[in-house]
């Protein structure tokens, strides 16, 4: 397997990931929110919240100006998202080198041996995703980007994504500089004393 | 002593109020009927030098406290008062006699001291010419705090660093109240001097500042009308959350807030918080006051502040500093220092113990008290060319 940034495709670049992995972690935090146990939410529930929430607003992201490196589809329920091109697949699981379809299915054990029967030379990443992990608290933790050859089942690129806070859409004024708060002196700078004719005098005594 | 007498009864029930006690507790204290003290006070009856001593002692004053007339004296339908429902008679009592009080410390002060000028009054006046009922709406609400802002360039989309050193700035005098239970918030009156008295119960410096500017509405929005009731405080309330975070601000910061789905952003809405020092709660009341979230949304945000145990006490409350007030502490720091005036001496004057008043108005006796015996005041020059 490598790690190598060598394999990876240019157009996906840190800061584009990054931005998809904040979209997904904020999708986990409003989900968390909402959870509501007295309701019958339960960790299913949350975790098809917090998929359809990051899915839709990647959608809005999509249509949004400042963002048209992405492009977002829905082919038969499998959320796709393209970065320049490049198809990206997403989906949670502890080990990033698992595949999605490790998650799903069991393979026959004739699969490995036909793969050997058909065996090409060299690896190939023909499909790429990005794979997030959780902690007990529902929160995404880390997520890394990984290539995945196929046809011999493997992961052959696994590259870290920072997991940062990215304003994920409209939110272009974070940059703008915003006005500083208004400050005063105290007011006892303003305090006089009355000229007070034939007042006290003081004397402080040695 | 015929003054002492003539005064008596009404002292004597603002010295015993201001203390929270009902006749029956103070006639507990000196070992004497419930209806002697009612007689004290009604005029009917006079006390014995023992029982007179034993009154001063318990409530904390001194014989001199009983020679002021009660001239003008602040009434309940003077002041602003917040939770009046829910405060009680001897509580709200209370915290009048403390206005009392407070204005006689600051007509003494007065006479030595030259206050800052304020000019809000003013201000107020216009509003009220400009308003055809005494009621407002919200948008007039929010017109009269873009023009306060306005008018004391305040900017339109700046956070105010310090809520206190601007309202004292504008000649506003601001004082907390020790020792009364978080029943009542604040309370303001507009007479010679217009003042706003804190409670020191509360413990978020963010509630503390909406208190201040909720007291400033009333001061604005009111001057003449009697409030307590639930139209003007919702304006006041309404003024307050204006004046804190003012719209234009509001809807181009909140923005981030929200995710294109309509759940909350947490974190930055701490951020927002910590930026106008205004709580939580405040930015999501003012969010569905402005329309930006709906009543589902509202509701599932407080669901999620009290759910999250924010209920009294939110996230990053100690974060954000108290804010104290100095025109008062200044002006008798300036009484010692300059006229030779210590604070003993002004207690003595006002007519009650030391400890009691500082308690009161929250001033720091230990430093003036040490050096009593190091100044004295002489009479007047003129004295001596004779």
């Amino acid at each position: 397997m490598s790690t190598g940034n060598n394999l990876a495709p240019q157009e996906l670049t840190v800061d584009r990931l990054s931005a998809i992995v904040s979209v997904i972690a904020e999708a986990r935090i409003g989900a968390k929110d909402r959870n509501d146990p007295s309701f019958g939410d339960d960790a299913q529930v949350l975790g098809i919240r917090a998929y359809k929430n990051f899915t839709m607003i990647l959608e809005t992201m999509a249509s949004t100006d400042g963002y048209e490196w992405l492009k977002t589809y829905d082919r038969k329920g499998r959320f796709t998202l393209a970065i320049d091109g490049v198809n990206l697949r997403i989906w949670r699981a502890e080990d990033p080198e698992q595949s999605p379809e490790e998650k799903r299915m069991v393979l026959s054990m004739n699969v490995p041996m036909q793969r050997e029967l058909f065996a090409i030379e060299g690896e190939k990443v023909d499909r790429w995703g990005i794979v997030y992990q959780t902690d007990n608290d529902s929160s995404v933790i880390s997520a890394s980007l990984v290539g995945y050859d196929s046809y011999h089942s493997n992961v052959i690129f696994l590259q870290d994504i920072p997991v940062v806070d990215i304003p994920a859409i409209g939110l272009m004024l974070i940059n703008e500089k915003l006005p500083e708060p208004v400050k005063f002196e105290k007011a006892a700078s303003k305090l006089k004393l009355k000229n007070l004719d034939g007042g006290a005098l003081t004397l402080i005594k040695e | 002593m015929n003054t002492l007498i003539d005064n008596l009864g009404s002292r004597l029930r603002l010295a015993r109020t201001l203390r929270g006690w009902s006749q029956q507790e103070l006639a507990h204290q000196i070992s004497v009927s419930r209806q002697f003290i009612h007689q004290l006070e009604t005029g009917l009856k006079y006390p014995t030098e023992c029982v007179f001593e034993a009154i001063c002692e318990s409530l904390g004053v001194r014989t001199n406290f009983f020679k002021v007339a009660l001239v003008n004296e602040l009434t309940s339908e003077q002041c602003n008062f917040r939770k009046r429902k829910t405060t009680t008679l001897s509580l709200a009592s209370r915290v009048i006699s403390f206005g009392v009080i407070f204005e006689e410390l600051l007509n003494y002060l007065n006479t030595y001291i030259d206050f800052p000028d304020s000019d809000i009054s003013e201000f107020s006046s216009m509003i009220s010419s400009h308003s055809k009922s005494e009621t407002y709406s919200r948008q007039s609400i929010e017109d009269v705090a873009d023009h306060f802002r306005k008018e004391y360039k305040l900017g339109s989309d700046t956070p105010i660093d310090n809520l206190t050193d601007l309202i004292e700035n504008l000649g506003v005098f601001v004082t907390s109240f020790a020792g009364v239970s978080d029943k009542v918030d604040a309370l303001s009156f507009s007479r010679k001097y217009h003042v706003i008295l804190r409670n020191k119960a509360k413990e978020s410096a963010c509630r503390q500042r909406f208190d201040l500017a909720h007291e400033l509405g009333h001061i604005i929005l009111h001057q003449g009308i009697v409030t307590g009731e639930g139209a003007t405080e919702a304006e006041a309330d309404y003024f307050a959350s204006s004046f804190l975070f003012p719209r234009k601000a509001f809807v181009k910061e909140f923005n981030r807030c929200m995710t294109p789905v309509g759940s909350f952003r947490w974190k930055h809405i701490l951020e927002l918080k910590i930026r106008w020092k205004v709580s939580q709660r405040a930015i999501i009341y003012r969010a569905k006051s402005l329309g930006l979230i709906d009543s589902r949304q509202y509701r599932s945000a407080n669901v999620y502040l009290s759910g999250s145990g924010q209920a009294k006490r939110e996230l990053l409350d100690d974060q954000i500093p108290m804010e104290e007030p100095s025109l008062i502490s200044s002006s008798i720091d300036i009484l010692q220092s300059e006229v030779g005036i210590n604070f003993r001496k002004i207690s003595d004057i006002i007519g009650m113990k030391p400890d009691y008043l500082a308690e009161m108005i929250g001033f720091e006796f230990g430093a003036s008290a040490t050096t009593e015996n190091n100044v004295f005041s002489l009479p007047p020059r003129q004295m001596f060319n004779t």
